[in-house]
């Protein structure tokens, strides 16, 4: 039985479109030289055709996707439920970014220190990553399991402690996020 | 210096390197290999994660610990291939023991391992896959010392530049059409990977395909690339799998170990001739680019079931330690010789070759291709006393293996009960601090969670990932040569089409190209 939404179609007209927008526009608006250049009465390669290339590739295979498809028809693999769950895995991810990011800072500056100054003194370094990554941790621990409880949440940050730890004793020239951003 | 000399150094290299420590007078190569390969076993036993994942993650702290110079490379390949082999004899402990394949090769070893483990066979079992799986593995290490610079040298005398940009253009073509369901999928995949090596990578001043964005004017960092699609994207899925089978049966599948029995000589000699048979085909399989260990198993396990038939032993399918040797011989014999596209072309063939590649071309020193085995007219060439340290360490991997393997493989069994709702996004956070300790810089982390939504999204598509990262690896060489050879033939467009070489390769790329659509056009 063939699908209402035929994905393989969609895909390939898609990829199609790209390699076309790449190969036509993208390439030869956004590169310093076009497809070859003569310099110096000799002819080399340009920068843009590498990208045409590779767009060409994309639109080639974006045809016979959609043939494919048009032809034998698909089952859809990608669904409105892979997507959302999707949104709910960046929202984690990057909830943790944004603690491991700023978290450090907020708590110094509540408390009168600037945290550039500290970012390098025990537990300061720790904090960002052992909250974002713990966090993130828990998070995902708690998307995979569909409920959340405080042993997770404990344990995930065991594990990033674990991890901060292991990685900072003994390498000292390592960096921990967000270390070398501040 | 002639070749023995250079094979004598290599192997000087690796026994006199630096000490590990003042405390521990080993050299330091020697017990990166072991650490590795414990560290592989491990991996390989924990359903959900792979050798490649955990070469992933430990390249960018192996890097910053040994830096950049040249001496590093022999620690840091030297622990990747610990790492690779350790793995590969792994995967087989949750396939045997809980009917959990870690990686999908293992799959095949469940059909006759678990059923072994249910008999209360399942130390036997362990055994024969270890046996079977290192024997498989030291033939296809022999192969490779052996082919890899026979077949450079013949490179290196027959081809010239346009020649060498056709090779590339058939591997590309070749691992995006056998990887994979879907031929045209595949060199979408590879059409990306391009697309993306080549933002800001340019020769001219304006970083191209940027947008005058500055983050991206030195292009994506490849460690980024490669572990954003290969490992994020894994991850993302594997945790999405998770989800939905708890949604589907209300728990996470946690399955017991039971008991076990040793193995006898007569059962040893009963499967020495299904190994032979897969380590053959393993080994064949093995030395074509893209072509994984998945299909030397499933070559392997249909070899040996028809000769078994013939035999007239136990069934395949219900516990036959044959079909366990089978299996294991042949998806360990694709470890060695996938090297042979590496060494003597400098092209990688699977995942693993990936993170080889990119160890030597993060460090530098050493270029894989054919001009490692050229033996110069005067002096020495020292990337071939690298490359031939580089067999050293897989031999003494393999010594390793033959002499620890089997008792830290049934050790490693406890790692394989640690839940993967735990483990996965632990190895989410250690793959970023794996990053970020290479690049510090956030942008290389959003960047490499960018790549892995392209991952996820790219495996709910049915495109396989592999083309796209052997793609992004070999842009910059397809690049650069096509470039030297366009200007060397004086700006000929039809520069691939000189030689009766080039044009052979070319034809072969649109051979293989249809040849396999309209293969698996038949199969769909």
């Amino acid at each position: 039985m063939r699908e209402r939404v035929n994905q393989d179609v969609i895909l390939g007209a898609l990829a199609l479109l790209f390699g076309c927008f790449i190969a036509l526009y993208w390439a030869p608006i956004d590169s310093d030289t076009g497809i070859a250049e003569k310099v110096r009465s000799r002819w080399s390669i340009g920068d843009a055709l590498a990208p045409t290339v590779a767009g060409v590739v994309i639109a080639t295979s974006g045809f016979f996707i959609a043939l494919g498809g048009i032809l034998r028809g698909t089952k859809s693999t990608l669904s409105a439920k892979n997507l959302t769950y999707l949104i709910f895995f960046l929202v984690i991810v990057f909830s943790g970014f944004l603690t491991m990011r700023y978290a450090g800072p907020i708590i110094a500056g509540a408390l009168g220190e600037e945290y550039r100054v500290l970012r390098d003194e025990r537990p300061w370094k720790y904090i960002g990553f052992i909250l974002g990554g713990g966090g993130m941790i828990f998070g995902l621990m708690s998307l995979a399991e569909g409920r959340i409880s405080l042993r997770r949440l404990i344990l995930a940050l065991l594990i990033a402690a674990a991890l901060a730890l292991i990685y900072d004793l003994p390498f000292e020239d390592l960096l921990l996020p967000p270390n070398g951003d501040v | 210096m002639d070749i023995v000399q250079h094979i004598w150094m290599g192997v000087l290299a690796v026994f006199q390197g630096p000490p590990t420590a003042a405390w521990l007078p080993i050299p330091i190569a020697l017990v990166m290999v072991a650490a590795g390969f414990v560290t592989g076993v491990a991996v390989g036993a924990t359903p959900g994660l792979a050798g490649p994942m955990a070469m992933a993650v430990s390249l960018p702290i192996l890097i910053s610990v040994f830096g950049y110079e040249p001496d590093a490379l022999s620690p840091v390949l030297g622990f990747l291939i610990g790492v690779m082999k350790g793995a590969t004899i792994g995967g087989a402990v949750p396939a045997i023991l809980f009917n959990t394949p870690g990686t999908p090769d293992a799959s095949l070893t469940t059909f006759d391992g678990h059923p072994m483990t249910k008999k209360g066979e399942a130390t036997k079992a362990l055994r024969i896959a270890h046996f079977s799986s290192v024997s498989g593995d030291t033939f296809s290490d022999i192969v490779l010392f052996v082919c890899a610079p026979f077949l450079a040298v013949l490179v290196e005398a027959y081809l010239d530049l346009p020649e060498k940009t056709a090779l590339i253009l058939l591997s590309m073509s070749f691992i995006a059409a056998v990887v994979g369901k879907s031929v045209a999928k595949g060199l979408l995949a590879a059409g990306l990977g391009m697309l993306a090596a080549y933002v800001g990578t340019g020769e001219e001043f304006y970083p191209r395909l940027t947008g005058d964005v500055p983050a991206l004017a030195q292009g994506f960092p490849t460690v980024v690339a490669v572990l954003g699609v290969l490992i994020l994207g894994e991850v993302f899925k594997a945790i999405e799998d998770l989800m939905r089978e708890k949604a589907r049966t209300g728990a996470i599948a946690r399955q017991d170990l039971s008991g076990g029995d040793g193995l006898s000589w007569a059962e040893v000699k009963r499967c020495l001739p299904f190994i032979r048979n897969s380590a053959v085909i393993g080994t064949m399989i093995g030395a074509l680019p893209g072509v994984g260990s998945t299909l030397a198993a499933t070559l392997g396990y249909a070899s040996g079931r028809k000769m078994q038939q013939r035999r007239g032993g136990a069934k395949f399918g219900t516990g036959a330690p044959e079909g366990v040797a089978a299996t294991e011989a042949a998806n360990s014999a694709v470890s060695g010789s996938n090297l042979i596209p590496v060494l003597s072309l400098g092209i990688p063939g699977n995942a693993a070759a990936v993170f080889l590649i990119l160890a030597m071309d993060s460090i530098g020193g050493f270029n894989p291709g054919p001009a490692v085995f050229r033996v110069p007219s005067d002096g020495f060439n020292s990337e071939m006393i690298i490359a031939f340290g580089i067999f050293t360490t897989m031999a003494f991997a393999n010594i390793l293996n033959w002499i620890i393997g089997g008792r830290i493989m049934r050790m490693m069994a406890i790692v394989a009960r640690i839940p993967s709702q735990i483990l996965l996004p632990s190895v989410l956070l250690v793959t970023l601090l794996g990053l970020y300790a290479q690049e510090t810089s956030f942008t290389s982390l959003w960047m490499a969670i960018g790549f892995g939504v392209l991952g996820y999204l790219m495996r709910k598509l049915g495109i396989s990932v592999l083309p796209f990262v052997i793609a992004f690896i070999l842009a910059g060489t397809l690049k650069n040569t096509a470039r030297q050879a366009f200007s060397a033939s004086g700006g000929d467009p039809y520069f691939l089409f000189d030689s009766p070489i080039s044009i052979s390769f070319i034809a072969l790329t649109v051979v293989i190209i249809v040849m396999t659509a309209r293969r698996k056009a038949e199969v769909a």
